[in-house]
């Protein structure tokens, strides 16, 4: 009934040239535009490696999952990267669903995810 | 149709006259006052002759007394001059001795003699030397004798004191004359005797007056004793010596008490009479009278006396009758006065009658306020009435049939009752009957009050007055209620159409509410109830009560029952609503209300109230009642505080709530707490009978003649019932929110989280593309239908928008794609009203 405060919030650290941003809350279509406002400060100035951290994300719909791609996509072509980090069982089926790792990369776990961007670039994608 | 007018109405004063007892009573008094000043004078008057006939007693007794003494003076004045007489004779004055003895055998001695013990004359030497003894003259000296040496010296007539006779003990008494001789010279002293004969008739004197007579001679002597002594009381004795009088109540000459004592002296012999009786003796004829007297007005005065208390009686016995009439009257006003219906009315009127007239049965009937109503009818018997069984129909129509006349009648043998009454309609052994008609107004008679009774002429005059004065009395009780109950039929009729007609039902909601005027006062309270549910499936529940009465309270009722209506649809929380509701009432107004809103998808409660009675919330699963009150409570409304918007919160899966205004549980004589705790046991215990609405309880609550209003919502609540609809608005913000209560609905309809959080995006996306697409030009309600078909979720989102194709957007075709993805099925209807998205899932097991 009565509404929380925010139904989303971002909180972005950057650390070791890697920008993690964390997502608490719930990612739709009220809140959608925001995130995609927060994530298109990577794309534009100088290559960025972005992070998300969904672990704290409660839930995803598909203006939240259009938003994440549009802001993979323009990431990249500024030469940035985006990797999405530590979704519930859910958001995964969720993701399985669209087939969004054909295009972001997705990692299950936030730690890892950081490790791995932290070392300098390799292939490696999946571990 | 003259002897058809009503009879002029008939005060209690008429009957009844307490002003004439209270006078009655005082003349009463005034007589006793005086009956008893009567006796004391008539007292006084007795006593006072009795002792005047004591004095005259006495007086007489005194005169006795002299009387006695003179006849003993005449008596020895008469001997002195016999003696004198003898002394004169030649014999004695010749001093001759022989010539004396032979002259004075004359006298001899004897009974009947003139000197009984004889004479004798003795010479100077003291020597006797004549006598009428036939013994001759004695040897003995006698110049020691007082009569010799009185009658020498004093040359006079002396009468000596009794002595007793050494040889006969015979009393003597001796008197002696001096004799001379033919030269006058002193020749010797004639001395004669007489013997005192004792008294041989005492019970004579005693009748003549004399009882207790006695001489004392001068010495002091008691000379009708035989042994002539002195008496025992001497002091007495020595008091009474030579004077004349009388003693009341004093010692007597034997020291005995209670005497009277009369005496005289006689002059000759130096004696004194005296009379010495018994108080009882002298005084018999005065103490008869005053016996005799007293006793006459003892008889007049007890006779006095028990007229007075058998008058006293019967006067406090029609004090007391009087009383009791006058308490019966102001009981009867009373109960007129708080009677709220005509039975009521007629119940007291019949049982007053049949108290005032314990020999006879009353019966009361009052038609129906209209033709079509039954009448209704009181029927008492007194206590010593012969007739009974009243109740039958035959004596019903008789009163109906008499009651229909205006008049007064008064039927007092049973030849009259026959001639008026079928002997078929009338009980038997009626023989007298008395009929008071009753009128509801000035023309219009409304029934009768009949008294009857086995006896002929059962009611005096009085009684008939007070049976009329008792009729008018209730006459205009009549008027009075019927006014009453029209008045409070509208007044129940305007409240009834402020309050709502319908309450909202949907699956898991039941409401049940009832509202009951005051019935003493036939003013419109301000209680309302109301029951809003919005279209989001949050239903709000209130029950107010504006301070004061009549049409101002039921206007701003009215008032604020709609700003409620308005307020509930525009706001989601009781306190906003209470809040804005607290503006709605004006400066001087006052207001109590509570607002209580349940969320049907997730069995929430929050709440608020502004200075109301807290709202109770049964648990039915746990038996258990919770006070709505710690949190979201305020000021009534119209404080100049501002009401809280907080919000109280709790949560029900399956509940009972009530919402009530303090009619129901406030009284005057306990704390509101212990009225609550009688409520929430009535709610409980009509739980556990199964009784279902808010009547029975309130029922149970009130007592008859309650003069509040009352009103009560029950509201039967289950949360996550198998279907719920709802709409929200076309506004994403709005969408966590309905996908938190969705989530909890399906919480509690059992689903796994999984297929719980697929459902919810699956209806999330649903909703969006309403919102995002359909609702793109002009904003309009998204509807949502949830069900749970015995498992399967079947979720129905439509709007009223128009349809898109999914390919003119890359991103809506990922929401159809995640539908489809995550239900089993996903079906997505166009029509040119709108759309409809129907989404099933039958969860995994």
């Amino acid at each position: 009934m009565s509404e929380p405060g925010r139904a989303l919030s971002i909180e972005t650290d950057t650390e070791e040239g890697v920008a993690v941003v964390a997502l608490v809350g719930e990612l739709d279509a009220a809140t959608s535009a925001e995130l995609q406002a927060e994530l298109a400060r990577f794309a534009e100035g100088q290559a960025t490696t972005v992070l998300v951290d969904l672990s704290e994300l409660g839930f995803i719909d598909s203006s939240g999952l259009n938003a994440l791609a549009a802001s993979a996509r323009s990431i990249e072509a500024s030469g940035g990267s985006l990797t999405l980090a530590g979704a519930s069982a859910h958001i995964q089926q969720v993701f399985d669903i669209v087939h969004l790792a054909t295009q972001v990369r997705i990692e299950p776990s936030v730690e890892d995810a950081v490790r791995a961007l932290r070392s300098p670039p390799s292939d490696t994608t999946r571990q | 149709m003259a002897r058809d007018t009503p009879s002029p109405p008939h005060t209690f004063e008429d009957a009844l006259d307490p002003a004439g007892r209270t006078l009655r009573s005082w003349l009463l008094l005034a007589v006793l006052g005086a009956l008893g000043l009567l006796l004391a004078l008539a007292g006084w008057l007795v006593w006072n002759q009795y002792e005047n006939a004591k004095r005259q007693a006495a007086e007489d007794l005194r005169q006795r007394a002299v009387l006695a003494a003179t006849v003993l003076d005449t008596y020895f004045t008469g001997q002195l001059a016999a003696l004198s007489a003898i002394a004169a004779s030649p014999a004695v004055v010749g001093g001759d001795s022989e010539a004396m003895t032979e002259y004075f055998a004359r006298f001899p001695p004897g009974t009947e003699a003139t000197f009984s013990a004889g004479v004798g004359w003795i010479d100077l030497e003291g020597r006797q030397r004549a006598t009428s003894d036939p013994r001759g003259p004695s040897d003995l000296n006698l110049a020691e004798r007082s009569y010799f040496r009185e009658a020498l010296e004093t040359k006079k007539p002396f009468v000596a004191e009794a002595i007793v006779a050494r040889t006969t003990k015979r009393r003597i008494i001796v008197m002696s004359v001096p004799t001379r001789d033919r030269r006058g010279r002193l020749s010797g002293v004639l001395a004669g005797g007489i013997v005192i004969q004792p008294s041989s008739d005492d019970s004579r004197a005693s009748e003549l007056g004399f009882e207790g007579l006695e001489f004392l001679d001068r010495e002091g002597q008691q000379l009708l004793r035989r042994d002539l002594a002195p008496p025992q009381n001497r002091a007495l004795a020595a008091r009474l010596a030579g004077g004349e009088g009388v003693l009341v109540d004093t010692r007597g000459l034997d020291g005995s008490p209670r005497r009277v004592v009369a005496y005289a002296s006689s002059r000759v012999p130096e004696w004194t009479a005296v009379l010495d009786q018994p108080v009882a003796v002298a005084f018999a004829d005065a103490r008869r009278s005053l016996f005799l007297e007293s006793s006459l007005l003892g008889g007049a005065a007890i006779l006095m006396v028990a007229l007075v208390l058998w008058t006293l009686r019967r006067v406090r016995r029609d004090l007391d009758a009087g009383r009791t009439r006058v308490r019966r009257w102001a009981d009867l006003t009373r109960a007129l006065n708080e009677a709220s219906d005509v039975g009521d009315l007629t119940d007291v009127l019949a049982s007053t009658l049949a108290a005032e007239f314990p020999r006879t049965s009353a019966l009361v009937r009052v038609a129906g306020a209209d033709p079509d109503a039954p009448p209704t009818v009181s029927v008492e018997r007194g206590v010593r009435s012969a007739i009974g069984d009243l109740d039958g129909s035959r004596v019903l129509d008789a009163a109906d049939l008499l009651g229909r006349s205006p008049r007064f009648r008064a039927l007092e043998s049973a030849r009259e009752v026959t001639a008026h009454v079928s002997p078929a309609d009338s009980p038997r052994r009626v023989r007298s009957l008395y009929c008071a008609p009753l009128f509801e107004d000035d023309e219009k008679t409304a029934g009768v009050a009949v008294v009857l009774s086995n006896a002929e002429r059962a009611l005096s005059a009085d009684d008939q007055r007070l049976l009329r004065a008792f009729a008018d009395q209730t006459s205009q009780g009549i008027a009075r209620v019927r006014r009453h109950q029209q008045e409070h039929d509208v007044a129940v009729l305007l409240q009834k159409s402020l309050l709502p007609a319908e309450l909202p039902a949907s699956e898991g909601l039941r409401l049940s509410a009832h509202y009951r005027a005051g019935v003493a006062n036939t003013n419109v309270g301000g209680d309302w109830y109301d029951a809003v549910q919005r279209p989001d499936a949050l239903v709000h529940f209130t029950v107010g009560d504006v301070a004061g009465r009549g049409i101002e309270a039921a206007v701003a009722m009215a008032r604020l029952r709609h700003a409620f209506r308005a307020h509930a649809l525009e706001h989601r929380s009781p306190g906003a609503i209470v809040e804005r509701m607290a503006r709605q009432v004006a400066e001087d107004g006052m207001a109590t209300m509570v607002c209580v809103t349940f969320d049907q998808l997730t069995g929430e409660l929050t709440y608020a109230s502004a200075g109301h009675p807290p709202p109770l919330l049964v648990d039915l699963a746990e038996r258990s009642v919770t006070r709505l009150e710690s949190a979201g409570a305020g000021p009534p409304l119209g404080w100049r505080q501002a009401a809280s918007s907080e919000d109280g919160r709790t949560s029900v899966r399956k509940g009972l709530l009530a919402l009530y205004t303090d009619g129901l549980v406030e009284r005057r004589s306990s704390p509101l707490d212990e009225g609550i705790a009688r409520l929430e046991e009535a709610i409980l215990d009509s739980v556990t009978l199964g009784r279902r609405g808010a009547a029975p309880i309130v029922d149970r609550l009130m007592d008859a003649g309650h003069d509040d209003d009352v009103a009560l919502m029950l509201v039967e609540l289950e949360a996550a019932p198998k279907s719920v609809r709802l709409e929200i608005d076309a506004d994403a913000s709005l969408l966590a929110g309905l996908r938190r209560r969705v989530r909890a609905w399906l919480d509690a309809r059992g689903l796994g989280e999984s297929d719980r959080d697929a459902i919810v995006l699956a209806l999330s996306e649903a909703c969006s593309n309403a919102i995002e697409h359909a609702y793109r030009e002009r904003p309009g309600p998204v509807g949502i239908a949830l069900e749970d078909r015995s498992g399967t979720i079947r979720v129905r989102v439509s709007d009223n928008g128009t349809w898109r194709a999914p390919d003119e957007d890359t991103t809506r075709g990922r929401g159809l794609q995640l539908m489809r993805g995550l239900m089993d099925s996903a079906e997505v209807t166009a029509t040119g009203r709108g759309t409809d998205v129907i989404l099933e899932l039958s969860p995994t097991g």
